[in-house]
Formats: C-alpha cells, structure tokens, sequence
C-alpha cells in the first residue's frame, strides 16, 4: 500500500494546468521502469485536473489492470491538488491529505504568487516529508479524527479514466500526443495494457 | 460507498450471452496446432496438463473427434519416463506426478489404458508416499495437498488404491484442515480454493468424507460460496482476490461434492462466465475483457456443466471429482462419495 | 546451431550473473538490429519483453543439444530460460544437480534467487527451490533475518502472496523464531498492508501457536476494532474477526452465547455496510444454532 506521487498544481483555465511543486516514492518499481512510470504519473495528474471542475473531489481509477488511484481535489480558487496511490491505500485518508497539503502550500506560497510560479519549481520542504510520513495510513488518524464530523471526504465520486475523458477523447490518442511522455514512456503504457496476468494452479 | 467489495466491473447489458461452442472448438484445435508461437516454447513446462484441458473441454462440447487423437497418444507415448514410471510435461524434461495425472486422464479418456503400464505407474506412485501419508510430486519436490489428490485420482483410474496407504493418506489430508473450515497445501497454510477441491476430492475418492463433521462442512461451505463476488457475480479463490473463472471450477466442484451447490447464486455465476468469452477469438479468459486460453475456456465450460446452465445435449455432464465427462466415468464404473 | 546464438546467450547470462536488479521492458529501437538487453553500470539489467519468444526457444534449444551438455553450458543456459520462464522445473532440476555436483555455489545461487524474486515475486517453483537450497547448506547456517526481509519484500511486490507467506511458515516452523516478536513484525506489517487477507491468515496461524486464552482474542477483537474504526470497508478486517470467532468458538470454557451476544453490540459502533449485515448474519446464525446450521 504506497503512495506514489503528490502533485500541487494551478488551474488557471478551463484546460491550463500548471503543475507547481510534485513529489515522487518510486522505490518500488525498477531503475528502467521508473522513468516511465514517473512521466506517466505527470501525464494522468495533469489530464485528471483539467478535466475536474473548480471545488470538486474525485477518486479516478487511472487503469482497471494498473492499481493506481488518481486522486484529486481542486479547490475553488483554482489550486489543486493530486495524489497518486496504488488502489489499496485508504480513499480518505488521500483526500484529508490533498486539503492539508494545500493548507500548508497556501501558507508557504500565497495565491497572489501562484501565477508566476514557474512549471514545477515550487520548493515547499514540507511535500517530501508528507509523502514519506503518511505511506502509513495511520500517520493520517489525528487528521481524520478531526475532520471526522465537518466530514465532506466520505462520498467522493469514483471514477475511470475514461468516464473523466471528454465525449469523443480516447485515452490512447491522448498518451499519443502527449508531451508529457517520451517515446519509451509510450511503449511501456502499450505493453502494460496488454499484458495480463493469470492464475496457474496446475 | 455502494458495495466497497473488490470485484471487477462488468457491463452485463453489453457482454456476451450466448454460449459460442464453435468458436471454442476453433479456438482450442487452433492452440494444439500453433507449435510457432511464443506460448508453445514458454507453457512446455506444463503441455501434457495443457492437452489435457482442451482434450477435456473439447469432450464437453461434443467435438473430440475434431483433434488427431493419434497424435496425442503418440506425444503421451514419448513423454512416458520409463526409469521412473511416471510422465513429463513435454519430451526431455523431467516426470512429475502432476503430469501423469494429466497423462493417465488422456489416456483414459481416448480409451487406450492398454498402452499404461498399471505395475511401474503404482510403484512410481507409491514411493512418493512419506512417512506422514503425504506424497511429494517428484524425488525433489516439497509435500502438497495436490499430489495427495493426483496420487489417488491415477490410482483410482487405474484401479489400484490400494496401492498405498489410504489411511495414513488421509491422515495427512486432514492434518491440513484449518480452523476457517479450509485446507492448505501443507499442515497450517492458509485455506486457498484450490487446495480445498483437491482434499475434498481426496476424501471423495476415498470414500472418507466422513471425517469431516457437520459443523466443519457447514463452516467450509460458508467459506466456500463466500467466494461468490456481489456485483460481478464471479468466484474467487481467496479473500479479496479478484474473481476468477477457473474458480468455477475449484469453488463449485468443493461445493457439489459438499452437497451444497445451491449456496451459490448460480445465475450470476453462469453470467459471469459467459461474459468472459472471447467473442472474436473464441475461448475463455480469467475475467471478461482478458486474453483467453485453453486453462480457463475449460474451467468455465465444466463450470457452465455443474451449474446446469444448458442442457446435456450441449455441454455434457462432467465429472465433479476428476473433472472428466461423466460418461467415462460411468463406463469405468469408478465409485465415489457425493455427500 | 550457429555461435552467435551461443554467445547471446552467454552474454545474457554473465550481465544476469552481475547485476543486483532485472527488469522486463519493452525496449524499442529506430536502428535495424534488434536489442535483447540493456545493462547499465553493470547494475541495472533490462531485458527486453518485445524479445522473449526468440530468447526462450534459443534456451531450450541449447538445454536439450547434445553438444551444450557440459555442465558449465547447461548452468548458462539454465540461468536465463529461468529467468524468462520461472516455473520451469526441469530448468530448477538441472541446476539441483548442478550444486549437487557443486558446479553452482549455494552463496552466488541464494544472491541469484534474491535478485530473481524481485521480478517473480509469487513462483512457487522459485520459493520450492529456494528452500531445498537451505536445506543443503543445513538449517542452522540459515539467516532467519534475510529470509524474513524476503519474505516482507516479495509480500509488499505482489498482493495477498501464496507462496510468500508459505515461505515464512516454513520459517516460524524450521528456524528459531520467537512468535510474539513475530506477531509485533506483522502487526507494523499490517498496518501499512491494511487488506491483505494472507497477511491476517498468517496472523491467525501464528495466534494458533500460542497458548490461546480469552485475553488473548480480546486483545485482537481491540486491534481490530481500531482499524475497523476507519476501514470498516475492508473486506480482510471483517473475515479476521470472524477468523477470531471460530478461534474463540473453539474453548469449551467460553460462554459462546455471551461473546457472540457481545459481538453484536459492539460491531453496532460500527457504520454498517455490505461487510458489517453480512457478519452480523453470522453471528446470528451462529446463536440461533449453536454452529451446526449455517444456511437453510
């Protein structure tokens, strides 16, 4: 149960999303597969934030075959927020996660800056604690407990990947155009889907 | 939260419904053929078993005839290990008791026993029983509740049980059972399905079922139709695992010889396996959406035969225990107990 | 057979002898020839899964070969079939007679084990072998920690792990293990685990080990009502507590009527879900019963 990746991230308009500071735990994957399963993790924060509306909450299943949650929360004054876990961490403790990292960025980093904030060179040391500290779930129990009765993190809409898509967007045309991934990025999303595994008892 | 079960999601308005028999022929005489593929050099390891599936579920479906059988008596022929009696996977690699099982259910099944020699196939078998009653699958191998049941289901085939030592044979089996209602592999493994069907069948094939009472039957029936997932109607093996379709196999078969196959929703299920069929390539998948091979297309089509989903004239009746046609069974003769 | 095949497969199986990681990727390439590898700092070993069906044909075509018998060529060609196709058998046998022969070393075998099950996390045939390996060197020359780390970290690869978890019993059985040390390592484990069905099975086997009393369960129907607290939607926390329940049913001293009556008060602080009706039906059937009928 891990946590991959936190995203901060600006939406500045309906499809412009800038991401601010990201953090990676990437210890469990391989030397070859790491790098490209982090600019993956960049291309589905960037595509689940630019497609959820200002003050919502959404849990994305980024792919049936591939354990990963996307979780995201945009707040109303357009900073938002990702964080990718595999599909085992808790949904609510990601979410009571995404207000705190945001509360603790707002403080760092007022919104009146957040536009000339260059792509990825926001620098709050908090965000790298954070993704260490709470790879355990019960790290997060105080913050629960507090947020336990004002509760809005307990029916948060789940969702796929290509429910999020807009009418006529495929998934692969999008991994296709994406600037975002590289070309052995793009090879690897292709392989990945195709393999599955399966059981052999005898 | 709806229901937080882990299961898969499956469309049923847009699945497949209806039961695709030719395409599975096609599909499983176009897998014996395809030597040139990348699974042909990669599942050697395991081919006698894999012959034995699509033999199987091409029997089910009426369409043995389909397939040269005297080029799997050849095959069989040249994977029989003649220093040790047994059968390997594929010629040049070792024998293991998990083949020969899977070499005598061929050979039984396109009725030509004459070609098993019955003297060293029983010496074979019993020198891998140990001390404890339990058997071990080669001269190398750990012990396991699967080649408890595949020592006896040859024997029993052949007629020869008495071969070994039934009772501190059942001791071992019993030794495994958890206090889930379960089995393991080994005395204290965790309850896995499959491990269960082969000590019950065990038990069946010894006619000994009675070792267990009936608050342990009622208890690893729970256990069993537990495995019957909410929303996609599918079983699976264990706890929190996704569903299966060869859990078809393993959790009905446990349950019909319990007596308790009704426990299951058995609509469900049959959706379930129906909506992982192949409809381009034929053939069935672990789950609907997945690449199908001939492992789960027979598991789901003997799964399908248990539920009574279509009648016989379609699928033909199997066998719970040996997961053979039951005429076969009927012809040998070979005495079970069903509770 | 030509040499080049030969030398492919020796080059593979020398970068597998040096690396300390393997990994399948596709690995693409713009220019004609086809790459089967790549090895960077003598570390980090790609192999390339576009490639697998020419490389395993090629093993195996060396394996049976009269002419690559010599047990040094059998060790190479072995070694890398094995770490395409692991539930091999025949493969695992030659390399048993091979470090019976001592052409392997048991030492350089176990570390190409270790580096092996990163990427098979779950082969039984891997796990079967790795055990008749320790039985070679002598139980008593085992390292009860490396094997303990292997298991936590195949565990942690691969989700509710059969043949991980099998493994440790073998451990807790063969080796010197102190059980409530034991129990203390799979809590921490569970927590950051929080529904792995095997881990809680395991837990279950464990308590079963011990002089069972009823402390003993109400201190694990505690644990278990801390974590429900939270994540009263997982599944494997509410088929512990039932696992407890069988456990406890099991004293003839226990007022069974009295804990299952208990049971049910407390699991009312509980929101109630699919989990929480579903074991509450249980114990029903169980006080109305006495456990002989489950169903009707």
């Amino acid at each position: 149960m891990k946590i991959l990746a936190i995203f901060i991230l600006h939406k500045e308009g309906d499809k412009k999303v800038k991401i601010l500071q990201d953090e990676f735990n990437l210890e469990s994957f391989g030397y070859f597969e790491r790098r490209s399963v982090q600019p993956l993790l960049v291309f589905s924060a960037r595509t689940v934030t630019e497609r959820t509306a200002l003050g919502t909450r959404q849990s994305v299943e980024a792919d049936e075959n591939a354990n990963a949650m996307v979780h995201v929360y945009v707040r109303p004054d357009g900073l938002a927020s990702v964080i990718v876990s595999d599909s085992e961490y808790p949904q609510r403790v990601a979410h009571t996660l995404l207000t705190k990292v945001m509360d603790d960025f707002t403080n760092s980093y007022p919104p009146s800056s957040w536009a000339n904030i260059g792509e990825q060179t926001a620098k709050m040391a908090s965000l790298s604690e954070s993704i260490k500290k709470y790879q355990n779930p019960h790290e997060a129990d105080p913050l629960m407990r507090l947020q336990k009765d004002l509760d809005d993190t307990k029916d948060i809409l789940k969702s796929t990947l290509v429910n999020v898509l807009e009418r006529g967007e495929k998934i692969d045309d999008l991994v296709a155009r994406s600037s975002d991934l590289s070309f052995e990025a793009k090879a690897f999303y292709k392989t990945a889907r195709k393999t599955n595994r399966c059981c052999t008892l005898f | 939260m709806g229901t937080p079960q882990r299961d898969v999601k499956v469309n049923y308005s847009e699945v497949q419904k209806d039961l695709l028999i030719e395409k599975h022929c096609a599909f499983l005489i176009g897998y014996g053929r395809s030597h040139n593929t990348y699974e042909y050099g990669a599942t050697d390891y395991l081919r006698m078993s894999g012959i034995y599936w699509l033999c199987t579920c091409l029997d089910l479906l009426h369409s043995l005839k389909l397939i040269d059988q005297e080029h799997i008596i050849d095959y069989i022929q040249k994977c029989y290990d003649k220093n040790s009696g047994g059968y390997s996977p594929c010629p040049n690699h070792d024998p293991h008791l998990l083949y020969t099982l899977s070499a005598v259910q061929l050979l039984v099944q396109l009725n030509r026993t004459d070609l098993i020699d019955k003297q060293s196939l029983c010496s074979y078998i019993k020198q891998l029983q140990q001390d404890d009653g339990s058997f071990i699958g080669d001269q190398w191998g750990e012990i396991d509740t699967r080649f408890s049941f595949c020592a006896v289901a040859c024997l029993k085939l052949i007629d020869s049980l008495d071969t070994i030592d039934i009772d501190r044979a059942t001791n071992f089996i019993m030794s495994c059972l958890n206090f889930d209602g379960g089995f393991g592999c080994i005395p204290g493994a965790e309850s896995h399905a499959g491990q269960i069907y082969c000590c019950l069948g065990f038990l069946s094939l010894v006619q000994r079922l009675d070792n267990l009472d009936l608050s342990t039957r009622n208890m690893l029936a729970w256990w069993l139709c537990e495995r019957q997932l909410d929303k996609s109607g599918g079983l699976n093996g264990r706890p929190e695992k996704l569903p299966d379709v060869c859990y078809s196999w393993w959790v009905l078969a446990s349950l019909k010889i319990l007596g308790k196959i009704q426990w299951i929703n058995r609509e469900k299920l049959s959706k379930f396996i129906l909506a992982s069929q192949d409809d381009e390539t034929g053939g069935c998948s672990d789950r609907p959406g997945n690449i199908p091979d001939p492992f789960h297309t027979l598991f789901g089509i003997a799964g399908l035969s248990l539920l009574n989903t279509y009648d016989e004239n379609i699928i033909r009746k199997v066998n719970p225990v040996l997961c053979m046609p039951e005429y076969i069974i009927q012809k040998l003769e070979i005495k079970m107990q069903l509770l | 057979m030509s040499i080049t095949n030969w030398s492919l497969i020796s080059l593979l199986s020398s970068s597998i002898e040096q690396c300390k990681s393997i990994e399948f990727m596709p690995l693409t390439s713009t220019d004609e020839y086809k790459v089967y590898c790549c090895c960077e700092e003598n570390i980090y070993l790609c192999l390339n899964i576009l490639e697998i069906k020419p490389i395993v044909n090629l093993c195996y075509s060396f394996i049976f070969s009269k002419d690559y018998q010599q047990d040094n060529q059998l060790n190479i060609s072995t070694r890398v079939l094995l770490c395409y196709i692991t539930e091999c058998l025949t493969s695992w046998n030659i390399r048993r007679r091979l470090l019976l022969s001592r052409i392997i070393n048991i030492q350089e075998e176990l570390q190409f084990l270790d580096i092996l099950l990163n990427l098979k996390p779950k082969s039984e045939q891997l796990f079967r072998y790795r055990r008749w390996i320790l039985k070679q060197e002598g139980i008593d020359k085992v390292s009860t920690n490396k094997e303990l780390e292997l298991c936590d970290r195949t565990a942690e690869k691969h989700f509710i792990n059969y043949a991980s978890w099998l493994h440790r019993r073998w451990i807790i059985q063969y080796l010197n293990v102190n059980i409530d040390e034991e129990l203390e390592r799979n809590r921490l484990w569970l927590e950051n685990n929080l529904s792995d069905s095997s881990g809680y099975s395991f837990r279950a086997h464990l308590l079963s080990k011990k002089v069972l009393d009823e402390n003993l369960i109400r201190n694990e129907l505690n644990m278990n009502d801390n974590m429900l607290e939270f994540y009263y939607d997982r599944e494997s926390l509410w088929i512990y507590r039932q696992t407890l329940i069988f456990l406890a049913m099991k004293f003839e001293m226990i007022d069974k009527k009295q804990l299952l009556n208990k049971e049910l008060d407390s699991i009312k602080n509980i929101q109630e879900n699919f989990f929480s009706n579903k074991y509450s039906r249980l114990l029903n059937t169980l006080l109305s019963s006495d456990g002989k009928q489950f169903r009707t």
